[in-house]
């Protein structure tokens, strides 16, 4: 179990990466906390499917919009296992346009959800993080932040704000023994994903050099290697 | 001359890199609007500049963080000229601490004001720019925000989002003559870079193959040419300007 006796906290999104995450954090013996918002339903799903794991699963209600709700999640979770050694944030897309049909409020909404938060959540774990002189974050971004999408300019700007925030931190708290890295992952077949119109499935694949999409079951081996990736000065990897 | 009959709005023109900006389109032959949100004598002063060597221009107070007062500006650019051809997207702001440090508003206020704001810049003259299927973009980086900076994580979340939103709407784009790209400064003399502590200073000096910072004029230069018409076929793109310092 090389994750034994280790704790993590994943938060973001509602979706069936996050989930992979969870699943294979817990499956490889860490004890995971789920930072999930107030509507999130499928947590508890999650949990449930998680239930007869090496590592122990549970989701903890979090608003990111408030830094004092992120440092109680991460004080639940010491309180719980004592210790905190990795910190995975996924992306998740919402409502996003074209420039000129965006609105403030999607623009701000979907800033809050995919930066905002990433920065509060990060910002509340290093301090045990520093005292422990280890730690592992990991920042789940899109490919739209590296290369852009038409139709979606926040989700891109946000993603891509992401990476900033994580080079970053990697550069401020590389002497305390703790990494940051974002992953960037390109089209994931997911449910989401798969109620998209077939063709628009189809001509995705044909456009990647795989010929394929990338599968949300390996993601997360990426998220468990990343985090154990001892390389002091690997101070950001993106892995397209 | 390069830019004639062509007009171009300015965000943060009344000095540093924004005034050398004005300036240098100004000479290139474009009319130039120079926003400003609180240095009105500067902003007379870059207006006053361009008049005396025959160019057009006027100062137009918006404070980028209002997505109601950069409509007006372009409003008033409209009305004044009746086109938008170049967009440059410069004022912005550092609050620099560690993260540790932080607080919400370190953060917001450096979001709103490096990312926020070019997202109302950019819509406001994308309906200008699209129905003469002619325009140029150029956003201000950083080159924080290719590398992120110690002491400068909302910094550089902001700029890199840029790099971000540069993109999409780049593709967004491509179809209306529009082009959307980034210059990414490194420290460049102006009054953004004198609280720079000494040693940091000495060290980005010492370091950088040129061992000298970079002027305004220079990073003026680079954004010349993204808004060029002869930049027509570069879109998307993210120019170091940097004295070779990371060669990203």
């Amino acid at each position: 179990m090389e994750l034994a006796g280790q704790s993590a906290i994943v938060v973001g999104g509602n979706s069936e990466i996050r989930h992979a995450v969870v699943y294979a954090l817990a499956s490889r013996g860490a004890n995971v906390v789920l930072g999930s918002s107030q509507h999130d339903d499928l947590a508890a799903a999650t949990v449930a499917q998680c239930i007869a794991l090496a590592g122990s699963v549970s989701a903890e209600e979090v608003d990111l919009e408030q830094f004092d709700s992120a440092a109680a999640l991460v004080a639940a979770t010491l309180q719980q296992y004592g210790r905190l050694d990795h910190l995975i944030t996924c992306a998740s897309a919402s409502g996003d346009a074209r420039l000129a049909e965006l609105t403030t409020t999607q623009w701000r909404a979907m800033l809050a959800l995919n930066l905002d938060a990433v920065y509060r959540i990060c910002k509340a774990v290093l301090p045990t993080m520093k005292r422990r002189r280890y730690g592992r974050i990991v920042n789940i971004a899109a490919l739209q932040g590296l290369g852009g999408g038409p139709g979606e300019i926040a989700f891109s700007a946000a993603t891509a704000g992401v990476l900033g925030l994580t080079r970053s931190i990697a550069r401020e708290v590389a002497p305390w023994g703790i990494t940051a890295n974002a992953i960037a992952p390109g089209i994931i077949t997911t449910n989401a994903l798969c109620t998209r119109v077939p063709d628009q499935y189809t001509i995705d694949a044909s456009l990647i050099p795989l010929r394929r999409l990338g599968s949300r079951k390996k993601l997360p081996l990426l998220h468990c290697s990343l985090p154990h990736r001892q390389h002091p000065i690997s101070l950001d990897r993106r892995l397209p | 001359m390069e830019l004639s009959e062509q007009v171009a709005i300015v965000t943060g023109g009344s000095r540093g890199i924004g005034r050398a900006v004005a300036l240098r389109l100004a000479r290139n032959g474009a009319r130039v609007l120079v926003n400003y949100r609180r240095q009105v004598a500067e902003a007379d002063k870059v207006v006053a500049l361009i008049r005396e060597f025959g160019g057009d221009a006027f100062a137009v107070a918006a404070d980028v963080q209002d997505e109601y007062a950069v409509e007006a500006m372009a409003q008033a650019c409209l009305e004044r000229w009746g086109r938008i051809d170049l967009l440059v997207n410069n004022a912005g702001m550092s609050w620099d601490t560690p993260l540790f440090r932080m607080t919400d508003q370190h953060w917001h206020t450096v979001i709103e004001t490096n990312l926020t704001s070019v997202f109302f810049c950019c819509r406001a003259v994308l309906g200008a720019m699209r129905a003469r299927a002619y325009g140029r973009i150029v956003n201000v980086g950083s080159l924080a925000g290719l590398f992120g900076n110690v002491g400068q994580s909302n910094y550089a979340a902001a700029k890199a989002g840029l790099i971000g939103l540069t993109r999409s709407l780049a593709r967004e784009c491509a179809l209306d003559g529009i082009t959307v790209n980034v210059v990414a400064p490194a420290y460049i003399e102006t009054d953004f870079v004198e609280p720079l502590p000494p040693l940091l200073r000495t060290w980005s000096i010492e370091t950088n193959p040129m061992r000298r910072f970079g002027t305004a004029e220079e990073v003026a230069a680079a954004i010349a040419f993204f808004g060029s018409p002869a930049a027509s076929y570069i879109t998307g793109q993210v120019l170091a300007i940097d004295g070779g310092w990371v060669m990203p």
